[in-house]
């Protein structure tokens, strides 16, 4: 029986991605457009009222979370969010949300897009800022401008401070939460692997740490079993669904998010990509299971490199002669 | 090791995994190995050269292959690499076991899930057959609605696929022997394009069937496509498709596929007719795009535009080196003609001579320039190479060297490189490489020159402001090198091929930094270690093998200060 902890912590060190206090860089980032947002917003008052129309951001995402991993491509993805101080009767979504737009959209370093849930800022050097827009009508009353640029806006029941409260409630001990924010990383890694990047082909990594969220289990000293409990407990999640286009049984997914409004994490994906996310769920859970199974570490270590890829560590064989009867050398002519 | 060795190896060795083996023939044993969740049967054939070489290894479940990565439509299992391999063949003992437990290990581990998708990836691996290969000229990397493809007719009215390509992106005419392609016939393909990976048919065996049923698991989009140009097809008796479907990687699978009737048939796209014969062709990749990944040249480089001045024995050896780096654009002056003299130390030999008199019953000879331009278009498809005949100054005066990302002066002569030093600084070339080969094998130097920095006269001016040999200068100055073998005329100064390939690596190096962007002034330098022939200098002293140094703007220096 493998359970490679060591390995473990080494690719988890390999793979992850500091929070904003752990990394300047993206903090600068964060900071630069919010200041840019506050400076611009001044003088701007709410309307029909002399009331300046002020606001505060809330960091979401893997950041805040602390389960971010090193994208492949350096492309940094940031989220953090822009909470007004006003009540949704106070001010037209679509108009504040082009507001921000506008303002962001001032600079040429960048290009801008006004997309459904957010505000996304691409920098040229690779990274991009997503800036949901809330109003606010209490404290616990919180919504999020919803739709294109195209159409008319929406104000609809959002929760980014519950849910950001219910993912850090994991454990009150930091030896459970910190196995929880691996086991997260651990499935980004796997998804990373073998999932495109287009469209939504890949589960939407809130999903996946939400559902670790909800069926961790702690396992001392082991995030392989902790990794395999969430992953059979994520195809427990799927149904069987019948998919008339194709005429096919298919598996599908409707996981709730635990604050409002409550809706299908996955609900952007289709029937064929649910499917599609259920067998490399499947394929995942055996493969993770082969390698708890191996009674060699350097078999075991195969296994989870075709898993996780190549930051997991490979173990050495341990041979009957201290020579290895074969070595790829390298050399050519 | 001989069969009788071999059968002793397997009686002395006790491996754990194994079930049973039976001995084939003297080199080939067929084995059951116990897996972690079935049996295996392997067959494993050796040569006489073993345990200095692995021996192939075949699976013998038909029902497995087709599901297991890395083990292809026959069976063979690509349990090691072989090549650049280093074998322990003293322990051939334990070499066994290793062979054996590695390959159970592998089909073990190939058989789960998760390893699915390295079959879909090496699609082309499973049905790879040297024997059944085609060049191509297609991006490897992009989807095509048809192909061309050039064919050799055959006496029972069929055809042979040579080389296929893409119709908007011409040959390149001069490369290898492609312009006497130009007689083969031109047929096209229909290129089927699936937008998700492709699984190969288990038991290994491309079958009508199996193709029917990819097309099947097309979108409905391209079905319709293909099923429309499908129908287009006059009845004959060979149709050519190319299937493209997506890897992990940018490169595309692609496989080309021959179908062949008795009789004159509709397109196997939309035939039920499976009485044909399906031929599966490995792509040879030859774009671009592919080539200069694959050779290890910069893909970066070809926008790059190169001149090289001076095409004798160390210029001509640039030229191969750059032009095989890939660089896009390589432009070569000299005024000399290529005569047998060189052919010891030049890169050309006796393919750029010519014997034969032309109808004026004169013996032409070739400029080194057309003669060198000829030898690159020939082995490198994608280069433009232009031949400037004449002396540089006269292409400096012409405007003809300007523009150029570097510019190498092999020239050999210090006054006519100080000369050149003088007249591009005038032109808009940023950075100037010069190189040449010191008398009878003492060494050699490449200078890079960034001359918003420096020039070369500063490495060569005194206080004074007077031109003086430089501080650089391997030899004693003042000493009687030149030989002549045949008079005044056949003045020459000792050196060899391999003194010239050792001085061009330095000046390409140079060049290949400048393309980099690493444009600080430096020189250069490699010594014979054991030279003794001549007086030496202090410069040779001082250093073993090669050296380099930094160069700095000289404050007498004319040109730098004017």
């Amino acid at each position: 029986m493998a359970t490679l902890q060591a390995q473990f912590k080494q690719f988890h060190d390999n793979i992850k991605l500091g929070t904003y206090e752990e990394n300047q860089t993206l903090r600068d980032k964060r900071d630069l457009l919010i200041n840019e947002l506050a400076t611009e917003l001044k003088n701007e008052k709410v309307p029909d009222t002399d009331r300046a129309l002020t606001f505060s951001k809330i960091d979401q995402g893997s950041y805040k979370m602390k389960t971010g991993i090193k994208p492949t491509d350096g492309h940094y993805d940031i989220d953090v969010g822009v909470i007004f101080d006003v009540t949704e009767d106070e001010y037209d979504p679509k108009k504040l949300k082009k507001l921000v737009y506008d303002i962001i959209n001032k600079r040429n370093n960048r290009t801008v897009d006004y997309n459904k849930p957010c505000i996304t800022v691409n920098y040229a050097s690779g990274y991009h800022v997503d800036l949901p827009v809330y109003c606010k009508n209490s404290e616990k009353d919180v919504k999020i401008a919803w739709g294109k640029m195209t159409v008319a806006n929406e104000w609809v029941d959002s929760d980014p401070n519950g849910l950001n409260d219910w993912v850090a409630s994991i454990s009150t001990e930091s030896k459970k939460s910190r196995q929880f924010r691996k086991c997260v990383r651990y499935l980004k890694k796997w998804k990373q692997k073998h999932f495109s990047e287009n469209g939504n082909v890949a589960p939407p990594s809130i999903g996946l740490t939400l559902q670790a969220r909800r069926h961790f289990i702690f396992s001392t000293d082991n995030d392989l079993l902790c990794l395999i409990n969430i992953v059979e407990k994520i195809i427990n999640d799927f149904s069987n669904d019948f998919d008339i286009k194709n005429f096919r049984i298919v598996h599908s997914i409707d996981f709730k998010l635990p604050v409002k409004p409550y809706k299908n994490v996955y609900y952007k994906m289709t029937l064929n990509q649910q499917d599609v996310f259920y067998k490399k769920a499947e394929a995942l859970l055996e493969s993770l299971c082969a390698a708890r199974d191996e009674d060699c570490d350097h078999e075991a270590s195969k296994i989870l490199r075709q898993v996780f890829g190549d930051d997991f560590p490979l173990v050495d064989k341990i041979l009957r002669s201290d020579v290895k009867p074969v070595i790829n050398s390298g050399t050519s002519a | 090791m001989n069969g009788a060795e071999l059968s002793n190896l397997y009686l002395s060795n006790t491996i754990d995994c194994l079930v049973s083996y039976t001995r084939q023939s003297d080199l080939k044993y067929d084995h059951k190995i116990q897996g972690k969740k079935r049996t295996w049967k392997i067959q494993l054939e050796f040569n006489d050269n073993f345990p200095y070489s692995l021996p192939f290894a075949t699976l013998l479940d038909k029902d497995q292959i087709g599901l297991l990565p890395h083990v292809n439509q026959h069976g063979t299992i690509c349990y090691a690499e072989h090549d650049g391999i280093l074998i322990n063949y003293s322990d051939p003992e334990n070499l066994l076991d290793y062979i054996i437990s590695t390959i159970r290990n592998h089909l073990d581990r190939w058989s789960l899930k998760i390893f699915k998708d390295d079959l879909k990836d090496e699609y082309e691996g499973f049905f790879f057959n040297p024997l059944n290969e085609i060049n191509s000229f297609c991006c490897p990397q992009s989807t095509y609605s048809r192909i061309y493809i050039k064919t050799k007719y055959n006496k029972d009215k069929t055809s042979t696929p040579v080389l296929m390509y893409e119709k908007n992106s011409p040959l390149p005419e001069k490369f290898s022997d492609i312009q006497s392609t130009s007689e083969l016939n031109i047929t096209s393909a229909l290129c089927v394009n699936f937008n998700t990976k492709i699984t190969p048919p288990i038991g290994g065996n491309f079958t009508f069937r199996y193709f029917k049923s990819l097309i099947d698991s097309l979108d409905e989009k391209e079905k319709a496509r293909v099923t429309r140009l499908a129908q287009k097809f006059k009845n004959k008796l060979d149709f050519f498709v190319l299937l493209s479907a997506p890897r992990n990687s940018l490169n595309r699978t692609q496989i080309l596929l021959k179908f062949k009737y008795p009789a004159k048939n509709e397109h196997p796209i939309v035939s039920d007719n499976e009485k044909c014969e399906i031929s599966l062709f490995s792509i040879l990749r030859l774009h671009k795009k592919y080539l200069l990944e694959r050779g290890g040249a910069i893909s970066q480089f070809q926008n790059s535009k190169v001149a090289i001045v001076g095409c004798g024995s160390v210029g001509s050896e640039i030229a191969s080196m750059i032009s095989k780096s890939g660089v896009g654009s390589l432009t070569l002056i000299d005024h000399d003609e290529f005569n047998a003299d060189n052919i010891y130390r030049h890169n050309l030999g006796g393919n750029s001579i010519t014997f034969t008199p032309d109808s004026s019953k004169e013996i032409k000879k070739n400029f080194k320039v057309d003669a060198l331009k000829k030898s690159i278009e020939k082995d490198i498809p994608y280069i433009r190479v232009n031949a400037v005949a004449m002396t540089f100054q006269h292409a400096i005066k012409q405007n003809l060297i300007s523009n150029f990302d570097v510019i190498i002066v092999a020239i050999g002569s210090p006054t006519e490189n100080l000369q050149a030093n003088r007249l591009l600084k005038n032109t808009d070339n940023k950075i100037i490489i010069y190189c040449w080969n010191e008398a009878a094998g003492a060494g050699g130097h490449s200078v890079k020159i960034d001359m918003a920095q420096c020039c070369l006269e500063c490495i060569y001016i005194n206080e004074g402001g007077e031109i003086v040999p430089t501080y650089y200068s391997l030899l004693a100055s003042d000493q009687n090198i030149a030989k002549n073998l045949t008079g005044c005329a056949g003045l020459f100064t000792p050196f060899s091929y391999i003194d010239s390939s050792q001085t061009a690596l330095l000046a390409t190096k140079h060049c290949l930094e400048a393309l980099h962007s690493i444009t600080e002034s430096s020189i250069s330098s490699w010594k014979n270690d054991r030279f003794d022939s001549y007086m030496v200098t202090d410069y040779f002293s001082s250093f073993s093998h090669t050296t380099e140094h930094a160069i700095i703007k000289s404050d007498s220096c004319g040109i730098c200060n004017g």
